[in-house]
Formats: C-alpha cells, sequence, structure tokens
C-alpha cells in the first residue's frame, strides 16, 4: 500500500478553500498524480501536490455561499423562517403581545428622542456661515455674566483684529406700531435693531425688495413673511410704511423668510441700528446716543462677529484686554472680560444670562438620549428573557430541525429572521404612534415639529440602524440559545444545561429593574423639587395679584421719560379701580417681584468706585411693600410725607445689609449709596424675598421710586369673585384707554412659568419612567410565566408532599424580591449622582431624603408583586395531578 | 449558455475525451494530450477546460466508482454529449473545408 501522504496542511488548505462538490474529484485528482510521482521521488511529489493546490486556487474552485448544486439559505428557506416566525407570533399571543407592546413603545420613546434631541443639537446651523459666526458674551466685573454686550465694541474691533471679516450689533425690543390712516396699533414684539453688516453674516432668504439696500438707509424697514401678512395681507408691502411708536415712520423695503424655529434669535422686523435713537424724544435720544457711543460698561445689544476663512476666536478671547485699553476710557475699565461664543453652541452651551431665547442644556440632551437608549435596552432585554423562556416550549422543534439536517448557522438566521420581523412590525407601530405623539411632545417641550420634515433620510437611515442593531441584540442571544441543544435530549424533552443562562436571565432582570428604580426614584424627586419651588414661601404675597403690562418696553427699561398725560390717565384709573369692591391695593414698578429686576452699578457707603459693585434695583412705588406684603425689618416704607423719597431714599434688603458690612438693619438706616450718579440715603431695611427665580440666591436689592422706570402696574384683591372683578377692571381699563387692549396676567402664574422648563423636563422623565417601569414589568411577568413553566413538576410533586399554597408561592416570590432588591441597591447610587446634578440647577433645593427611596422599592416591590401574582397563584392553586400528568 | 464557440484548447480536451471514452477523467485527459500532442498541462488547467465545456454542454459527467489509487475516492468521467460530438465535427468539416480552399501554390515551397 502506499506509504507516503502528501503534505497535511495543502490538503488542509485545499479542503479549506474547495467548494464541497468539487472537492472530491480535484482532490482525486491531486492524491492520484501524488501518489504517482511519490514513486520517483517523495520530495518532488510534495513540491508538484503542493504547486497544483495553488494551481487549483481559482475563483471558479472558491466556495462561496451560495452555487447552483446546493443553497444553505435559499428563498424557500427564508420563506419558511418568515412563515415559523409568524405561526409563532400567533400560537404564543399572550407573550408576543407583551413582546410587540414592549418593543413598540421603547422604539416610539426612542424616536421621539431622537427628534427631539436632533433638533436641539441643529440651532443655528442653517446659516450658511455658521461655522465661522460668533456672538460675545459678556462677564461682569462681580462675575455675572450676560449675553448681551456694550454696543461701542463693535465699530471698533474690525479695524483692530485683521481676522474679523464683519460684526454686528442686534437689538430687539418692543415696539408700538400702527399702520397710518388706521386706528389700529400693535405691540410688536422682536423688533430687530441692526447693523447691515448682518446681512453678509446671517443668511437671510428675500422673497420680496433687495438685499443690496438692506438696513443701509435710514426709516427702511424689513418685515418677515409673517408680519408681512399680519400687517398687509396679501398685498405687496414693498413701499408701504409704518409708524414706530407714534413718531416716525418707516418704509418697507423688503420681506425676508422667517428663520426657523431652530434658531436662537427671533425676529419679526429689521430695522437699521442707529434709528433706535429716533424712537425717542429729543432729549433721551441724545443721552442715549452720547452713553451707548462711549459705555464700555453697560450691557446692551447682541454683537455677532464673523470671522474670516481659517481663524479662530482664541486670539481675540485673549487680546480683549488690550483693545479695551485702546479704545475705552480707563474708567470704565472694570475687569469686565468678553469672549466669543460659537453661533451653534449658544442653544445648548449658554450660561448666560438674558439670551435671546430660552436655551437648554447638554446635559438635559445627555440624560434624553441616556433614558432613550435605557429603554431601548429594557426593551431588547424584554425580548431576549422572553423569547430565551419560549424557545423552551419550542425544543422539539429545534431538534426536529437539527435532526432533519439544520445546520447551526440556519437556526440562528431562522431566530435573527424572526426578531427581524417582530422589530420591523414594531417599528412599523411605532412610527405610527410616532405620528401620534408628535403633537404631544410639542406640547411638552414648545417646538413646533412637523412629522413630514421630521422624517427625513437621515431618521430613515437611524431607525434601520436600530432595527438592525435590535435585531441582533434581541435576536442574537436566543438563536445562540437554542443551537446549543443537545438534539437527541431535545427530541426527548430532557432538561437542558441551563444554570447559567438563568443567571443571566436573573441579571438581566436585575438590570431592568435598576433602570426602572432609577427613572421611578428620580422622577419622584424632580416632582418633590418643583413642588418644592411652588409651594416655597418666597417672603412676598404672590396670590391674588394680577400684573398689567403698561408700555412698551424700552432700551433697558433705563432711559423712560415720564409722559405726564398717560401718568394722569393712569391715575384715574387706579382711582377707579381703588374705589371699586374687591380691590385691595394697587401699585406701580419696574417689574413685580420674580422678575423685573436690573443690576446697576452702585457705590454703597464704605465702598469706592473700584469695588465695582454691581446691585439688583426695582423701581417701586409708595405702597410697593404693602401690596406685596413684604415685612420691614428697620426703618420705613416710603411715604409721601417725606417729601425727599421721590428723589434719594432707598431701601435695601437685609441681604445688602450683610453684603455692605453696615452690620445691623438699625445701623444701616441712613447711610449713602450712590448709584449710578443718583445719591440716596437708605430708609429702611426690608425681609429678604425672592426676586428672582429660585435657581438664583438672594443677592443685595436696593428699592428706589425711579417713577419714569415704571411699567407693570400690580393690582391686589380679594379672594372673592374674582371673574367680576377682573370684569369690571377691564371696564374701566378701556373707558380710559380705549388705544390698547386690557392685558393682564397672575402674578402666581407668572412665577411657575419661570419654572416650566424644568417641569416639561420633569414630565418627559415622569413619562419615560412610566413606560420603562411598564416595559420592565413585561419583562418580569416574561420571568415568572417562564419560572413556572419549568416548575410545574416540582410545584406538583411538593404539593403531592404536602406543601401548602403560601409556601409555593414563597418558592416564585422570594426568587423575585431578591431581584427587586439586588436591583435597587444598584440603583440607588446611580440615582443619586444624577439627581443631585440636576439639583445643582436651583439654589433652593429639596433634600435626597430616605423616604423617596423607600417609597420607589416598596411602589416597585407591590407593582413587580401584582405582576407576578397571576402566573405564580395559578401554578400553586393548579392540580398538582395534571402537572404531573404533562409530559 | 455561454457562446459555442471553441477554443483550440477547448477542441484538444474535447477531442482527447472521445479518444479517452469510456475513461477520461482529469488526470487521464491530461496525461493522454502529453502523449498525443505533446503538450504538458497543469492539471488544474485541465479541470477548468473541463468543466467549462461542461457548462457549454458539450461534456456531461458522472462519478466513477471509489479507486484505491485516489485514496478511495471516486473520479468524475467525462463523456461527449450530442452536442460535443457535433461541435467536434463542425470544426473538424470547417478545418477540412478551408484547408481544401488553400491554391495549391501557396503550399509548393521553394527552397531558394
Amino acid at each position: 500500500m502506499i506509504n507516503e501522504k502528501p503534505p497535511k496542511w495543502a490538503d488542509k488548505f485545499l479542503q479549506w478553500y474547495c467548494r464541497p462538490e468539487l472537492l472530491e474529484e480535484i482532490q482525486g485528482d491531486t492524491h492520484e498524480l501524488f501518489y504517482r510521482k511519490a514513486k520517483e521521488s517523495k520530495s518532488k511529489a510534495a513540491l508538484l501536490f503542493i504547486w497544483n493546490v495553488l494551481r487549483f486556487f481559482r475563483w471558479k474552485n472558491i466556495k462561496r455561499t451560495k452555487n447552483k448544486y446546493e443553497s444553505n439559505t435559499s428563498t424557500s428557506m427564508l420563506q419558511n423562517f418568515f412563515k415559523t416566525a409568524f405561526r409563532n407570533i400567533i400560537k404564543n399571543k399572550a407573550y408576543s403581545f407583551i413582546n410587540y407592546i414592549g418593543l413598540t413603545c421603547g422604539l416610539t420613546l426612542a424616536l421621539l428622542i431622537l427628534a427631539y434631541v436632533r433638533n436641539e443639537m441643529s440651532y443655528d446651523q442653517f446659516h450658511e456661515k455658521a461655522n465661522r459666526l460668533y456672538r460675545f458674551g459678556y462677564t461682569v466685573s462681580n462675575g455675572m455674566k450676560i449675553a448681551s454686550t456694550p454696543p461701542p465694541i463693535a465699530p471698533a474691533l474690525k479695524s483692530y483684529y485683521p481676522e474679523v471679516e464683519e460684526v454686528a450689533r442686534v437689538y430687539p425690543r418692543n415696539v408700538s406700531i400702527n399702520i397710518p390712516g388706521t386706528s389700529t396699533t400693535f405691540e410688536e414684539t422682536n423688533v430687530l435693531f441692526a447693523d447691515s453688516a448682518i446681512t453678509n453674516m446671517f443668511t437671510f432668504q428675500f422673497l420680496k425688495g433687495n438685499s443690496k439696500r438692506a438696513l443701509h438707509d435710514k426709516f427702511t424697514v424689513l418685515l418677515t413673511e409673517k408680519t408681512a401678512t399680519k400687517y398687509f395681507g396679501d398685498k405687496n408691502p414693498i413701499g408701504e410704511s409704518l409708524v414706530f411708536s407714534g413718531r416716525q415712520s418707516f418704509k418697507v423695503i423688503g420681506v425676508v423668510k422667517d428663520f426657523p424655529e431652530n434658531s436662537h434669535l427671533r425676529f419679526t422686523m429689521l430695522v437699521p441700528y442707529d434709528d433706535m435713537f429716533d424712537l425717542e424724544d429729543e432729549k433721551t435720544e441724545q443721552v442715549l446716543r452720547a452713553n451707548l457711543a462711549m459705555n464700555f460698561l453697560i450691557s446692551h445689544s447682541f454683537t455677532y462677529v464673523l470671522l474670516k476663512e481659517g481663524s479662530t476666536p482664541t486670539h481675540i478671547n485673549n487680546t480683549m484686554n488690550e483693545f479695551l485699553k485702546k479704545n475705552a476710557n480707563p474708567n470704565l475699565l472694570v475687569g469686565q472680560i468678553f469672549s466669543l461664543m460659537p453661533l451653534t453652541d449658544l442653544h445648548l452651551k449658554s450660561d448666560y444670562e438674558g439670551e435671546p431665547s430660552t436655551t437648554n442644556s447638554m446635559s438635559n440632551i445627555y440624560i434624553f438620549i441616556g433614558v432613550g437608549i435605557l429603554t431601548l435596552l429594557i426593551a431588547a432585554i424584554n425580548y431576549v428573557n422572553l423569547s430565551t423562556a419560549q424557545s423552551f416550549t419550542r425544543i422539539k422543534e429545534i431538534g426536529l430541525r437539527k435532526i432533519l439536517g439544520s445546520a447551526k448557522s440556519q437556526l440562528i438566521v431562522q431566530f435573527l429572521a424572526e426578531s427581524f420581523t417582530f422589530c420591523v412590525a414594531a417599528f412599523v407601530a411605532s412610527y405610527l404612534l410616532f405620528y401620534l405623539a408628535l403633537p404631544k411632545l410639542n406640547v411638552l417641550t414648545g417646538k413646533e415639529l412637523v412629522f413630514s420634515e421630521v422624517i427625513d433620510f437621515n431618521l430613515l437611515a437611524l431607525s434601520i440602524g436600530i432595527v438592525m442593531a435590535l435585531t441582533l441584540l434581541a435576536g442574537g442571544y436566543p438563536a445562540y440559545f437554542v443551537t446549543r441543544f443537545e438534539s437527541v435530549s431535545a427530541l426527548k424533552g430532557g432538561e437542558q444545561k441551563g444554570g447559567r443562562k438563568q443567571l443571566l436571565r436573573k441579571a438581566l432582570v436585575v438590570f431592568q429593574l435598576a433602570i426602572a428604580c432609577m427613572l421611578f426614584s428620580g422622577s419622584i424627586l424632580i416632582v418633590k423639587q418643583l413642588n418644592f419651588l411652588e409651594t416655597r414661601p418666597l417672603g412676598f404675597q404672590k396670590e391674588h395679584i394680577i400684573n398689567i403690562p403698561l408700555q412698551s418696553q424700552n432700551i433697558n427699561g433705563y432711559f423712560q421719560q415720564g409722559d405726564s398725560t398717560f401718568q394722569t390717565r393712569l391715575q384715574s384709573f387706579r382711582d377707579l379701580i381703588a374705589r371699586q369692591t374687591g380691590v385691595n391695593q394697587s401699585t406701580l414698578s419696574s417689574g413685580s417681584p420674580g422678575g423685573g429686576v436690573v443690576f446697576r452699578g452702585t457705590i454703597p457707603e464704605g465702598f469706592t468706585q473700584e469695588d465695582n459693585i454691581f446691585a439688583a434695583n426695582l423701581a417701586a412705588d409708595y405702597n410697593f411693600l404693602e401690596t406685596f406684603d413684604i415685612k420691614v425689618v428697620a426703618g420705613r416704607s416710603f411715604s409721601k410725607e417725606y417729601g425727599t423719597d421721590a428723589k434719594e431714599a432707598f431701601i435695601i434688603n437685609e441681604t445688602a445689609v450683610k453684603e455692605y458690612k453696615w452690620e445691623t438693619p438699625e445701623k444701616a438706616l441712613g447711610k449713602e449709596i450712590n448709584r449710578e450718579g443718583k445719591k440716596g440715603k437708605v430708609v429702611g431695611v426690608i425681609q429678604d424675598f425672592n426676586f428672582l427665580s429660585l435657581t438664583t440666591s438672594i443677592s443685595p436689592l436696593l428699592l428706589s421710586i425711579d417713577q419714569n422706570q415704571f411699567n407693570t402696574l400690580s393690582i391686589r384683591f380679594d379672594n372673592e369673585n374674582v371673574d367680576a372683578t377682573i370684569e369690571t377692571m377691564e371696564a374701566h381699563w378701556n373707558k380710559i384707554f380705549p388705544e390698547k387692549a386690557f392685558e393682564f396676567s397672575f402674578l402666581d402664574e407668572q412665577l411657575n412659568q419661570q419654572y416650566a422648563n424644568y417641569k416639561s423636563f420633569g414630565l418627559i422623565i415622569q413619562t419615560f419612567a412610566g413606560i420603562a417601569i411598564l416595559i420592565a414589568c413585561l419583562g418580569v411577568y416574561g420571568l415568572v410565566l417562564f419560572t413556572v413553566q419549568r416548575k410545574v413538576k416540582e410545584i406538583g410533586i411538593r404539593k403531592v408532599m404536602g406543601a401548602t399554597v403560601p409556601e409555593i408561592l414563597k418558592l416564585v416570590y422570594q426568587d423575585f424580591v431578591l431581584l427587586i432588591v439586588l436591583g435597587f441597591v444598584l440603583a440607588v447610587p446611580v440615582s443619586y449622582y444624577f439627581i443631585s446634578q440636576w439639583l445643582e440647577n436651583f439654589v433652593y433645593r429639596t433634600s435626597i431624603d430616605v423616604m423617596t427611596y423607600a417609597i420607589s422599592l416598596i411602589s416597585i416591590v407591590v407593582i413587580v408583586s401584582l405582576t407576578i401574582s397571576y402566573q405564580s397563584i395559578r401554578a400553586a392553586l393548579a392540580n398538582p395531578v395534571k402537572s404531573l400528568r404533562v409530559e | 449558455m455561454k457562446g459555442s464557440y471553441l477554443g483550440e484548447l477547448e477542441e484538444l480536451v474535447l477531442l482527447h475525451v472521445g479518444i479517452l471514452y469510456p475513461n477520461a477523467y482529469g488526470v487521464a485527459v491530461m496525461d493522454e494530450i502529453e502523449k498525443q500532442a505533446r503538450r504538458s498541462l497543469n492539471i488544474s488547467a485541465v479541470h477548468s477546460v473541463l468543466t467549462r465545456l461542461e457548462e457549454k454542454g458539450l461534456l456531461k459527467s458522472k462519478m466513477s466508482d471509489p479507486t484505491e489509487e485516489r485514496g478511495g475516492r471516486r473520479k468524475r468521467i467525462f463523456l461527449l454529449t450530442a452536442a460535443g460530438k457535433r461541435s467536434l465535427e463542425e470544426a473538424n468539416e470547417l478545418r477540412n473545408q478551408l484547408f481544401s480552399q488553400i491554391p495549391k501554390v501557396a503550399l509548393q515551397f521553394r527552397l531558394a
């Protein structure tokens, strides 16, 4: 016989690459040639063999997935897989339903979050030069960060920094606008006074008119599409005129498209920057012009900068000091810092006050993304748990498939096909739910997302990605799991080795429960904090008070001149309502508590200009303290008996006493204060109250009677017949101010509005928590079903041996209670970390207490126990004869 | 179906499959070609021509009984199909016809 054998590795290589149906003849030929040659020389034969093997290594002979002789995954096989998948879904309605609901909810949530997050991240990207646009942020010497900057920076910047291509100031304000020849007057918000360079920086789409002269000529105005329709309907607005503040006529020279909803800056009209001075009377105009031309301290306009291609803002940020030294009066250099922030970062990363629109934070975005992924994960885990549990009922099917020659890979494909079917079906449903839920999301977040716009290529691509990932994640493990069944014992119906898998399944459930606990305790704490904010005593009366805005918001409300006829009319209105039953008092201010303070340079006695103290200022009328029930600690309230109060009296809060080192409130009385030139004495000290939202702490506050700054009328009334009281007030108002609509808002609602952002955040987290808990419960249900099924015989035997129902229930329950406790223990530190991070937003915050966690633990235990009770009680009550007979 | 054009090597292999009937398989064809036509081919080249001819429908194949010389493996025995026989005839005919058209003069070589 033949003793020599061809080189093993070459033979192996041939077997490895060669198509199985060709292997026999090729191997035969090469071996035959080898043996023939081996008779002459062994080494030559080996070389020949290797050579031949290499020569056979051609495309034609190489294995591939599909071939004409035999197909591993033919379409008919795939059809069969989908068919069995479908039959399985129908057969196990309960399982499938649980799974389907879980997956659909998870996916819908993921889609909603995706839509929201993408919108939040897309802010200001629509400007063509977005990547080169920056805006200055202003850090005042006391550390306060303000979004608006002193106006004289802009004109000097371009010549000083060569890398600056364009720079423009933008000042948004309200203006009363009248269509000439009619009595219609609108209080227009967000009228933008802007330097003409802005048209070269931002992307404006001109619908009508010429973009070249935009913002160049005095007294011209550009309207947005919406505003144009509001004032002129379908008529062509070009060439028409509008009267601003009853003083100056402006000619409409163009119409531009409204900025999209994801812009940090919104506007209704565009007007040349310089024209804002012309809306004031002559005296104010002069003061304003002089002040704004050289004042490097006052925060006024937003300053946008377009850098040249390839430049970074670092140089400017580092050398602004030199710039200021060169351009500003040395008296005004008090350590203010200006730095550029990328335009596209403003919405999510700005921590400056007074942004033109509400901002969001990256941490919120991360939380949303995290919660979305967690929810999807819970849903996927459910799928894994339920399908592995269910696969025990399919042992026979799998066994038979294996016996009939199904390869491992085919079984894997089968299970993946099943989970794919499921995921796709869930996805279709989730898109439908997404469509239905989108308006709700809009309500929750104040966005204007439109389904047809949200669904774009990227979202679809991402969705497909998620479906694929879910298919692999959810189908992969069950597939791997069933392929390891021993086929013979599977057919016999014998027990499968599964100790470790049981462990994994338990670990997954623990993970799910941990997430549920986390979200649950988190949402409890968020609700607790919001309640805390709403119920915390603020130090003043907030119920039964309405605020009426009096006039157009002027430039920072600073330079307003008293309009004597308006004052008389206002006084007569106040006299009228004072006599009205149900009305308690009324007072004027530059903004009721909770908003409206202006930070101004202040020199208290014992300090100098160099100390750079900025204090919150509120202009308040005589009976301000009485109306808002603010307690006086020392001294007195403003009083008409002292003629000098209107000119030189300050009332300060206790914090001011402390900060200015005046020891006691009593000692503070009579101290002098110089506020931007207005000199006065302290006449009273009041108890601290929260004049800003609870996200900030109480700082020194100065009250003074500055009539020209009053812009809010606050009326306190009794708690009876509120509607009637307000109706009568409205009648009075309309008699005296026929040209202006009666607008009012309740103070407590206004105050709660400050927390609207947090509230919607809380609401979103609560919704997520609810859904996550629901899905987790579904998972637990699946697991208990599995446990009970596996323990049918054990339970039967135990019952026969005399176990009572409670004993058997204990058997099922103790496992789960252990799992919950374990999940809870894992959840507590994580939830504690995140919640304390979130609470950092607030200066006044509720405590993270043991109670909250106890409540969430007990709730989850109860919810889960309820979930598993049906199956476990049924198992415990079952007739042992039946369960033992099952084979 | 690929074009019915018959390449030179294909024709050679086809002829030898006919010659070796009923024992034409890879190694046998290779040996026979070497013996008759004095052309040494690699087994893989013969193999790919054989499968190509089978794809063209000029050959058919069946597996033989296991043989000891190949370690118990079977051979793939190739047989001419009717189409194969016809294409051989056509090739032969064409060649004869063309050859007969060459003027006698052209075939007379002068040595000078």
